[in-house]
């Protein structure tokens, strides 16, 4: 027993020195989530980051979910549509702040697709005091002020600098390519949805293929066109 | 250090022979259906998910025959009657231990590159660029794997029992990844919570210190190995404590 | 000179605890012998009465209670002596994928031999134990007998001087056990010490020099080999004249004990 006892006061001294070492991380708060149980036991076998993944399925599936109402407990009659995306991306980014995609994805759902720039300021505001240098955030921040204010074009300009990057969900640059050929740029709408296309996601392919078809009908009946052939 | 070395690849051939292709197989499809899957859930995402899958899969996989190695390892041995025939031979208690630990580890060794191998071409398959952080996260999977396998060795020559022993160190896997939780939780506490959660911090490993996926430097790298070998050899010598009085 | 195998007065208690009641059982009681260099010494007595706890103890596996043992004039806990010893214990696991010769190899480098060394004694005990045709077939494919023998040659790959012997014969079928006996009979020839026990009387009748009877962990009597080969029924009716007849001891036992 002897022996034993130096061995045991290492071992807590041990524990005790390297703990200063750790960062200590919050518990997410499980109090909106859906599956507490499951995320806690993500969390005890040390899979915090798959656990963030997990949700962030969870939330696309949610989000391409024309019945995502359903899922909400007695929603009042004017709830707006997805009406737990904010809370749902707060739950992953608690799980995982450095998980740069989901926050882009819901502020941009939220903000230009659902209309909530509010939610979405919020997301992105967080962020930034994380990041406080992540210029991306601060380019989404003033796109969603542009696009609250109604200047699709401003705000559409301010993103597209950072559509290149890869985390940058496919659904902003859907909905910039969209805003482009709104706004006639035909173009720079078109170099987004070929984008679109050389993404391995296939979930904008169809509509990208059927937009650069329309652009190129749209280019060879244009006004000018016509003029010409005149 | 010749008798250990022959130890040692005597479990490791052990160990290939009977369990680990079982066990590789299980990843490998597992591995397969996740990435076929999140291939259509992912979205934009298919990349990181198939990451942190894969490598969650390959800790998980690595854990659990950790566990059962080193859960069974003396027990077996002591069962079968083998470890008569060896400790008649001209080595000592200690040289035996270390010898069938470091089996055991070179077994998982083993393990996870088959494991990681065939993870890498399904990432490679996926577009993925190399990157040298995964060898660090497989190097931290790997030392953690270690402290657990060196407790469920300790609790295995303890209690006598494997079941008893992969409870323990499986309880000492799940409150280790749940110290930087504990730990804010004590800086916000204080009367009793507090004292107990800092009592936890010394009771419990650390293995966010192993994290290496976010920031990291050499400094965090070199602690945080340090800890886990210092760590694992408290557990290995406690273990000799054990084995050097223990009865067959 | 000194004995190869002494023990004085050992005596080995095993304790167990059981919802916080600690049952004693007898393994061996007040034990004393001593085996000489070149002697075949065998252990007779029915289950239970401590011939594996006396093997044990000698190879370092069990420390006793009280009494000592010694080996080649040393503790068991001294490690130095066991390249000169060659253990069999009762019905030994061999790993089942591996050939017989890889396994004797394995055992070879664990009891310090060099390559050279193996490479000559291995060659030399597949041949005595008669295992030479079956060198390369995994153990898995080998019958009990076969294994048994393996068992020996594992114990002797490295030459001991001594060997303590755990039921050896115990699975084997006659003409195996009649081989093992004459393998035995020719190590002795050449001087080494034999510990040996079984149930196969009649083996240890015709093989050893002296025989201890044990019955319930106490040694009642050493027999030498005249009083067998005089005796009309041999040996096997001498130890169940002295098993039978020996009163009960329990009650003895039991007050040795507390």
């Amino acid at each position: 027993m002897r022996s034993f006892l130096p061995i045991f006061l290492s071992f807590f001294l041990l524990n005790g020195f390297f703990s200063s070492f750790e960062r200590p991380i919050s518990l997410p708060d499980l109090s909106y989530s859906k599956h507490p149980v499951e995320i806690l036991a993500f969390l005890n076998l040390g899979l915090r980051r798959l656990a963030a993944d997990v949700e962030m399925i969870r939330l696309l599936i949610y989000y391409g979910s024309s019945e995502a109402m359903a899922d909400e407990l007695n929603p009042p009659k004017d709830a707006p549509l997805y009406p737990g995306m904010f809370f749902r991306a707060e739950e992953i980014l608690n799980l995982d702040p450095s998980f740069n995609y989901a926050r882009l994805y819901a502020a941009g759902a939220l903000a230009f697709s659902l209309g909530r720039p509010v939610e979405a300021l919020q997301l992105m505001k967080e962020g930034l005091v994380l990041e406080p240098e992540n210029e991306q955030f601060k380019a989404y921040i003033a796109a969603i002020a542009f696009s609250a204010k109604g200047d699709p074009q401003k705000a559409v300009d301010a993103l597209s600098p950072y559509l290149e990057r890869k985390d940058t969900p496919s659904m902003l640059i859907n909905i910039s390519a969209f805003i482009y050929y709104r706004l006639k740029e035909m173009d720079k709408a078109a170099s987004l949805y070929r984008r679109l296309l050389d993404l391995r996601n296939p979930e904008y392919h169809s509509i990208a293929k059927k937009m650069l078809r329309r652009i190129a009908l749209d280019k060879t009946f244009s006004p000018r066109r016509k003029r010409f052939k005149r | 250090m010749k008798q250990i070395w022959v130890l040692a690849l005597d479990s490791f051939l052990e160990n290939i022979w009977n369990r680990i292709f079982i066990l590789v197989a299980i990843f490998g499809g597992l591995l397969i259906y996740t990435s076929l899957l999140l291939g259509v859930l992912a979205a934009d995402q298919e990349l990181r998910v198939l990451m942190d899958s894969g490598l969650a899969l390959i800790e998980i996989v690595t854990l659990i025959a950790g566990l059962y190695f080193s859960a069974t390892l003396f027990l077996k041995e002591i069962e079968t009657k083998t470890i008569y025939l060896i400790l008649s031979r001209p080595l000592n208690r200690l040289q035996y231990l270390l010898g069938r630990v470091l089996g055991l580890l070179l077994s998982l060794v083993l393990i996870m590159l088959v494991m990681s191998g065939l993870h890498v071409i399904l990432l490679l398959l996926h577009h993925w660029n190399w990157q040298d952080s995964y060898l660090l996260s497989l190097l931290g999977i790997f030392l953690k794997v270690l402290m657990v396998t060196a407790a469920a060795v300790f609790f295995s020559l303890l209690s006598t029992s494997s079941i008893a022993a992969i409870v323990f160190s499986g309880s000492l896997w799940t409150l280790g990844n749940f110290t930087p939780e504990i730990r804010f939780m004590t800086q916000k506490s204080s009367g009793l919570a507090g004292v107990l959660g800092q009592a936890a911090l010394f009771l419990f490993p650390h293995f966010e210190v192993l994290n290496w996926s976010g920031n990291f430097n050499g400094a965090i790298i070199l602690s945080g190995a340090s800890y886990a070998l210092l760590y694992s050899s408290v557990f290995l010598a406690l273990s000799w404590l054990i084995l050097r009085k223990k009865e067959f | 000179m000194p004995s190869v195998i002494s023990f004085r007065e050992a005596t080995k208690i095993y304790r167990s605890s059981h919802l916080g009641r600690t049952i004693k059982k007898i393994g061996l009681v007040d034990f004393s012998i001593d085996v000489e260099k070149g002697e075949a010494f065998g252990l007779l007595g029915l289950n239970g009465s401590g011939k594996t706890t006396t093997f044990k103890l000698a190879l370092g596996l069990l420390t006793p209670n009280s009494g000592t043992v010694k080996i080649f004039d040393l503790s068991p806990m001294t490690r130095s002596f066991y390249s000169r010893i060659g253990y069999v214990p009762e019905l030994p696991y061999f790993h089942s994928f591996l050939t017989v010769k890889a396994c004797l190899k394995f055992y070879g480098k664990l009891s310090g031999l060099s390559q050279a060394d193996i490479q000559s004694n291995l060659d030399r005990v597949l041949w005595e134990t008669g295992l030479v045709v079956y060198k390369d077939k995994r153990i898995s494919e080998l019958s009990k007998g076969l294994s048994q023998r393996v068992a020996l040659a594992q114990a002797t790959i490295h030459s001991p001087d001594l060997l303590i012997l755990d039921e050896p014969m115990s699975g084997l079928d006659p003409l195996a056990t009649r081989d093992l006996r004459e393998y035995l009979s020719r190590l002795l020839e050449e001087g080494k010490t034999i510990f040996i026990s079984s149930h196969s009387i009649f083996e240890i009748e015709k093989l050893c020099h002296r025989v201890g009877v044990l019955k319930e962990g106490r040694l009642i009597r050493i027999l030498q080999r005249k009083d067998w080969v005089e005796f009309p029924g041999g040996l096997e009716g001498r130890f169940a004249e002295i098993v039978q007849n020996e009163g009960s001891t329990k009650a003895l036992l039991r007050n040795s004990v507390k």
